[in-house]
C-alpha cells in the first residue's frame, strides 16, 4: 500500500504540467503571459497580444522558496536577445513578474526563458505579437 | 627564329597531334564514303558559305552574313532530310571495317555492290542470269524482244528478275545507270569458233554482245554455279565479290570520268588525304593559336569527397573568379558547365580549414588556360552534424477578432528533430511555423502550418516533420469594468 501510494506521487509530481523544480527546492508552479498584472493578480492569460495594446507581461509563481534568491526572465524577439529581468523571490512562496512596452517593430515570436539562480532554466513561455 | 620554333614545338602537346590527325581522318573518310555523290556536293556548298559568311563578317556586311547565316543553317537540315537515303545507304555500309577502314577502292555502293550481291546469290542458289550494264553504246540496234521495265535497281529485283518461275527469266537485264530498264532480251550469239564447249547459250549471246559493243555483260552459270563477265572478246570467270566489284567499278568509272579510273581514284584519294590533312591544320591554327585573349568569370564552387557526417557550415566563398587565356574563338565558345572548380574536402577537418585553390583543382577545355584565381585561398568552416529536438513555435500574424482572447496555443508535435553541424544546432532553439492568419479565428480549433527551416544547413530528421497541427483555444474577453 505504502508503495503504490509512493508510485502515485512519483507519478502526480511527473505530470505537474508547468510546475519546475530547482535543486534546492524552489518550485515554479506557474508561468504565463497576460496583458495586466494587477493586485488581484495576472489578467487576461494569452498567447497572441495586439502591439496597439501597448505591454505585455510575464507573470510567475513560484512555490517551496527556501530562501532570498533570484532568478531571470530573459526576453527574446524571434531568437533574438531583447531584455534580461531580474528577479527577487522570498520565501515561502512568490509572485514575481516582468513587463515588455510593445512597439509596432515588435510584431512576431517572441519567447521568454526563465532562468534559476543556478542558470537552469526553468521554463519557456512563447507568445506572439500581432497587429 | 630558330628559338621561336623551338617553342612552338615545345607548345604543341601530344592531344593536338591526335587532335588534327582523327579530325583529318573523319574529314577524309566523310570524303571517301560520299564522293561522287550529290551529298558531298552540297556539303562543299555549305562549306564555301561558311567561308563566305565569315569573309562577310569580317568585311561587316550584316545583311550579307546574316542572310548566309539562316541559308547554312537550313541547308544543314534540308541536307539530312533531301538526302536520306544516300546518307542510309553509306550508314549501311557491309561491315564497320568499311565504314572506318575499308580500302576506297573496294568499297562499291549502289549499283555495283547490287549487281555483285544479286550475282553471287544467283550463283549460289544455281539460278541462271544475264546480266547487261550498258556503256556509251547504245544497245537497242542489239537487243531484241526486250520488256521495258524502268526499275530502280536492288538485289531483290534482280533475283525476282531471274527466278525460274518468271516469264523473263531466260532473257538478259539491262541496266543503265541506277536502273533496270529492260528485262526479257535476247542478246546478239557470238559466232566465235574459239569459245570453250562447256559454254551455253547464256554465254554465247554474252559473248555475241560484248563482241559488238562497249557494255560489260555479267553471265551466272545454271548448270555449274559460276559467275563470267564478258568485257569485248574477253570472258573471265569472276573468282569472288571483290573481283567482280572490282570490274564493275573499272567499268562503269570508266564510263563517268573517261579516264584510267584505278590510277586516277588511287591519285585523287591522296590528294584528299593532304587536302583534309591541311584543312584540319589550318582550322586548328585559326582554332587554338588566333592571339592571346583573357577573359574572366565567375564559376561556383564544389565540394568533394565531404565526409557524410560532416557538414559545411561556413565558406568565405561560394564562386572564385577565374581568368582565362587562350584563343579569342575557343574562349567565346566556353560554356559555363566546361569550366569547374572542385575543392577536395578529404582531408579537412572539422572546424575552420584554410584550402588552397590550385591549378589542379580547375577543370577546363582544351585549349584554354588559367591565368589567376580569385580568391586564391578559401576558408571552409566544417562542423559534425547531429541531431537535436528543437521546440515548435507558432508564428501568428494578422489581427485577432478584438473580442477574442487567443488563451493556448500549441503545436503538434511540440518538438521537431532536425540535423545540423553541432555548433550551428547550439544556436537554434526554436523552429518556426510559417506565418498563420488570425482571420477568420472565431473559435477553437486546429490548423495545419508548415515548419520554416532558417538557415539551409539545418534539415528534417524525417520529411513528415516539415507540417505541424496547430491547436488553439480562444474565449472571449471580459468586457471592461
Amino acid at each position: 500500500m505504502k508503495k503504490a501510494s509512493i508510485i502515485v506521487a512519483m507519478f502526480l509530481l511527473c505530470c505537474l504540467p508547468s510546475t519546475a523544480f530547482s535543486r534546492d527546492g524552489l518550485r515554479l508552479t506557474a508561468a504565463y503571459m497576460c496583458e495586466q498584472v494587477s493586485d488581484a493578480g495576472p489578467e487576461n492569460r494569452a498567447v497572441v497580444f495586439s502591439a496597439a495594446d501597448g505591454k505585455v507581461f510575464c507573470f510567475c509563481f513560484f512555490e517551496s522558496v527556501p530562501e532570498n534568491s533570484t532568478v531571470f526572465h530573459v526576453w527574446y524577439h524571434a531568437d533574438r536577445l531583447v531584455t534580461r529581468h531580474k528577479l527577487t523571490l522570498k520565501p515561502p512562496s512568490w509572485k514575481i513578474y516582468s513587463a515588455m512596452q510593445l512597439r509596432d517593430s515588435d510584431k512576431g515570436p517572441w519567447r521568454v526563458e526563465i532562468i534559476g539562480a543556478d542558470n537552469k532554466q526553468l521554463d519557456v513561455v512563447r507568445f506572439s505579437v500581432t497587429d | 627564329m630558330v628559338e621561336s620554333l623551338a617553342v612552338f614545338l615545345q607548345s604543341i602537346r601530344w592531344q593536338d597531334i591526335v587532335d588534327i590527325l582523327l579530325n583529318s581522318y573523319i574529314l577524309y573518310r566523310v570524303y571517301v564514303l560520299f564522293r561522287g555523290t550529290a551529298v558531298w556536293r552540297v556539303l562543299v556548298g555549305i562549306s564555301l558559305l561558311l567561308l563566305g559568311k565569315n569573309i562577310a563578317e569580317f568585311l561587316g556586311l550584316i545583311i550579307t552574313s546574316w542572310a548566309i547565316q539562316g541559308i547554312t543553317a537550313a541547308a544543314a537540315l534540308i541536307i539530312i532530310v533531301v538526302f536520306r537515303n544516300e546518307i542510309r545507304s553509306v550508314l549501311q555500309v557491309r561491315n564497320l571495317r568499311a565504314f572506318f577502314w575499308g580500302s576506297p577502292q573496294r568499297e562499291m555502293r549502289g549499283t555495283i555492290g547490287i549487281v555483285a550481291d544479286a550475282a553471287f546469290e544467283l550463283a549460289r542458289k544455281k539460278t541462271g542470269a544475264i546480266i547487261v550494264l550498258q556503256s556509251k553504246d547504245d544497245l537497242a540496234d542489239f537487243i531484241r524482244n526486250g520488256i521495258a521495265w524502268q526499275g530502280l535497281i536492288s538485289r531483290e529485283m534482280l533475283m525476282s528478275i531471274f527466278w525460274n518461275g518468271n516469264p523473263v527469266h531466260d532473257g538478259a537485264a539491262i541496266i543503265v545507270g541506277d536502273r533496270v530498264t529492260t528485262v526479257g532480251g535476247v542478246l546478239p550469239l557470238s559466232s566465235r569458233s574459239d569459245l570453250p564447249s562447256f559454254f551455253g547459250t547464256r554465254h554465247r549471246a554474252a559473248a555475241g554482245l560484248a563482241e559488238q559493243t562497249d557494255a560489260l555483260v555479267v553471265i551466272v552459270s545454271e548448270e555449274r554455279g559460276e559467275v563470267s563477265v564478258a568485257k569485248g572478246d574477253q570472258i573471265e570467270r569472276v573468282s569472288g565479290w571483290e573481283r567482280l566489284a572490282e570490274l564493275l567499278e573499272d567499268h562503269l568509272l570508266g564510263l563517268d570520268e573517261h579516264r584510267q579510273p584505278r590510277r586516277r581514284g588511287k591519285h585523287e584519294l591522296r590528294l584528299a588525304a593532304l587536302a583534309s590533312l591541311v584543312t584540319v591544320t589550318v582550322l586548328w591554327f585559326s582554332f587554338t593559336r588566333s592571339g592571346d585573349t583573357l577573359i574572366s568569370i565567375d564559376v561556383p564552387l564544389e565540394f568533394t569527397n565531404r565526409n557524410k557526417a560532416i557538414d559545411i557550415i561556413d565558406a568565405s566563398a561560394s564562386t572564385v573568379h577565374l581568368q582565362l587565356s587562350g584563343s579569342g574563338t575557343l574562349l567565346k565558345s566556353v560554356q559555363p558547365e566546361q569550366v569547374r572548380v572542385q575543392i577536395d574536402l578529404g582531408e579537412a577537418t572539422v572546424g575552420l580549414n584554410r584550402l588552397s585553390i590550385l591549378p589542379g583543382q580547375v577543370s577546363l577545355p582544351p585549349g584554354v588556360y588559367l591565368k589567376k584565381v580569385e580568391p586564391a585561398v578559401l576558408e571552409v568552416t566544417l562542423d559534425e552534424l547531429e541531431k537535436k529536438p528543437v521546440a515548435v513555435q507558432v508564428d501568428w500574424a494578422g489581427k485577432l477578432p478584438e473580442s477574442l482572447i487567443m488563451v493556448t496555443a500549441d503545436s503538434a508535435p511540440a518538438k521537431i528533430d532536425v540535423i545540423c553541424g553541432k555548433h550551428t544546432l547550439e544556436k537554434i532553439s526554436t523552429l518556426y511555423t510559417e506565418k498563420v492568419p488570425l482571420e477568420g479565428i472565431t473559435q477553437s480549433g486546429e490548423l495545419r502550418a508548415h515548419v520554416v527551416l532558417p538557415p539551409a544547413s539545418i534539415k528534417f530528421a524525417s520529411d513528415a516533420y516539415d507540417t505541424v497541427t496547430v491547436r488553439y483555444q480562444v474565449r472571449p474577453r471580459n468586457p471592461v469594468q
